[in-house]
């Protein structure tokens, strides 16, 4: 178990790398066409050929690692950091305060994840320019998808607000924005990186879903959601299977070190 | 006061509470659906005010007819009106009642939920339990294998691979599901049979099979009730991507359709809907937990 995690590790941070620095792999750039040569086989100047417009793919898939593996974090610490507010307000507070937590997180809960996603992503514009297509998914996403993650919270906080430490603390007349940010949120500080690390691969997965369902990140920006596309048409090429390839690869090494972390946190 | 009679009120009790509380989170879902939709880019524009051949008051009239939409309070108010007279609302983009259009599409997503979620329990049944009882190590590393594998895959990216090997949409809805559903299964199915008389029975050379439903499964049935009623939020999810990929006309691709076309009453409906299913299943689940917990 022990080396599977150190494998899933080297292996998210050799592809992490390779994301960030491209350079060393490819020096085209991810949106250079190359109008006479579309569908370009593989070639040593091109190691997976090119796509039909005579983009780069090698050079399409670095870049598009690049915008999952580093907005989905991204995404995940929204959400984490949401989920620590209300989970953590609702849970200490109690009273109205955690009521109406509560019905909002069912109400949010009640609603299948991948719905709720292609309904409000769908509400937003649609033609923006790829920056900002890649905040407004990433964003959606951690707006989104915090209500799991805070009933955990809530749970955890509930459960310190009746302990010796915080009774004391409150007993020696700390006020309670005090005891909450320097004894409660401290303790639930493990479930809170356990909720974070587990929500990276399944906000790679919703960037990928909404992608494929032409709502994720805009053309020319690759992510692994618009570079699954070809896959759609019945047509693409051998290449098409490095993107769900290495997807599949991301997300099971994302999935093994979440579980150890949830081991920690048992 | 006896103590039935004490039991019977504290539960019809419970019960209206849970149910005043579901139908609050519908009545919220539905607003708040409704309000999204108000003050989202493009709400409110027709296509037919760009047809040339409409005369000026054929176009103010078309600008009109979604004045009404305009509020969505007024809105949401004069939809529950229209709701209680049995009047779903019109879809402006499909151009047909809503009734009309949940009566022509539910019947094709609840068979492909309901096979889905059949095909997902019998993969998890067959996977989890002879790995689990009979302690398979090789089985359960293959198991763990094949559900790692569809658990990193996007629902569309398995409803593409699927449907160019010609696959049913029923067995995505199954793969889709089928790695949430191991896992849990696995884990319930572990903890009943980790238990000490079950272990003890182990020990004394007992097989599994005689085991497996009278204190493996039935001591864990109410975990499992509410695992079905949590597939059944999963599935709709799934089947939303999946009728979209593959130009299923069911109720998921008319989530797309509306959420694409800004749709504001058919979207209110669909959101209402769902919210009032799961939170339905998981009310059921809720309730028969106690009383399955009694009757062990």
């Amino acid at each position: 178990m022990k080396a599977i995690r150190y494998l899933a590790a080297t292996l998210l941070l050799a592809l992490l790398l390779a994301a960030l620095w491209p350079g060393a792999l490819t020096r085209t750039p991810y949106d250079r066409q190359f109008r006479e040569l579309p569908n370009a086989p593989v070639s040593r100047q091109f190691p997976l050929g090119t796509d039909e417009l005579g983009r780069d793919r090698l050079s399409r898939l670095l870049y598009g690692t690049r915008v999952s593996l580093l907005a989905a974090p991204a995404a995940a610490l929204l959400s984490t950091i949401l989920a620590a507010l209300v989970g953590g307000l609702a849970g200490f507070l109690g009273g109205w305060f955690d009521r109406a937590a509560v019905a909002l997180i069912d109400l949010m809960l009640s609603l299948p994840w991948l719905f709720l996603l292609i309904i409000v992503r769908a509400m937003l514009p649609l033609n923006v320019p790829a920056l900002v297509s890649v905040l407004l998914t990433f964003g959606l996403i951690g707006l989104l998808g915090w209500p799991s993650a805070a009933r955990i919270v809530r749970a955890g906080c509930r459960t310190l607000r009746c302990s010796d430490l915080v009774l004391q603390a409150r007993a020696c007349g700390l006020p309670r924005g005090r005891v909450l940010l320097k004894h409660v949120l401290p303790n639930v500080r493990p479930i809170l990186t356990a909720q974070f690390r587990a929500s990276i691969p399944i906000y790679i997965l919703a960037e990928a879903n909404l992608g494929l369902l032409g709502l994720g990140v805009a053309d020319p920006l690759p992510s692994w959601g618009n570079l699954l596309r070809p896959l759609e048409s019945g047509l693409a090429p051998d290449w098409a299977a490095w993107a769900p390839l290495i997807l599949m690869l991301v997300v099971v090494s994302c999935l093994y070190l979440t579980q150890s972390s949830k081991v920690v946190v048992q | 006061m006896s103590l039935d009679a004490a039991g019977t009120s504290a539960r019809t009790t419970r019960l209206g509470r849970a149910l005043l509380r579901i139908a609050a989170t519908a009545l919220a879902g539905g607003l708040l659906s409704a309000t999204m939709v108000r003050f989202s880019p493009g709400f409110g524009l027709d296509e037919k005010q760009l047809d040339a051949r409409l005369s000026r008051e054929s176009q103010e009239a078309v600008l009109r007819s979604h004045d009404q939409e305009r509020n969505p309070l007024r809105f949401y108010a004069a939809w529950w009106k229209r709701v209680f007279a049995g009047d779903l609302g019109f879809s402006q983009s499909l151009n047909r009642p809503i009734r009309e259009l949940l009566a022509d599409r539910a019947p094709a997503t609840l068979d492909l939920m309901l096979w889905g979620i059949a095909g997902a329990w019998v993969l998890a049944i067959v996977f989890s339990v002879p790995a689990v009882m009979r302690r398979l190590a090789r089985l359960a590393a293959v198991s763990s294998l094949f559900s790692g594998m569809t658990a990193s895959l996007p629902a569309a990216g398995i409803a593409i691979l699927l449907f160019r090997m010609g696959i049913s949409a029923k067995w995505m809805v199954a793969l889709v599901l089928f790695p949430r559903l191991y896992q849990y299964l696995r884990n319930v199915l572990q903890q009943a049979s980790g238990r000490p008389h079950v272990l003890l029975a182990r020990a004394k050379g007992l097989r599994w099979q005689p085991l497996l439903w009278r204190h493996v499964l039935l001591p864990a049935r109410a975990q499992l009730i509410a695992l079905v009623a949590v597939s059944i939020n999963m599935a709709f999810g799934a089947a939303v991507a999946i009728e979209a990929i593959c130009d299923i006309p069911g109720l998921g691709q008319l989530a797309w359709k509306a959420a694409a076309a800004r749709d504001l009453p058919v979207l209110v409906v669909l959101t209402v809907m769902i919210a009032l299913v799961t939170q339905m299943s998981n009310l059921v689940a809720d309730l028969s937990t106690p009383i399955l917990r009694s009757q062990s």
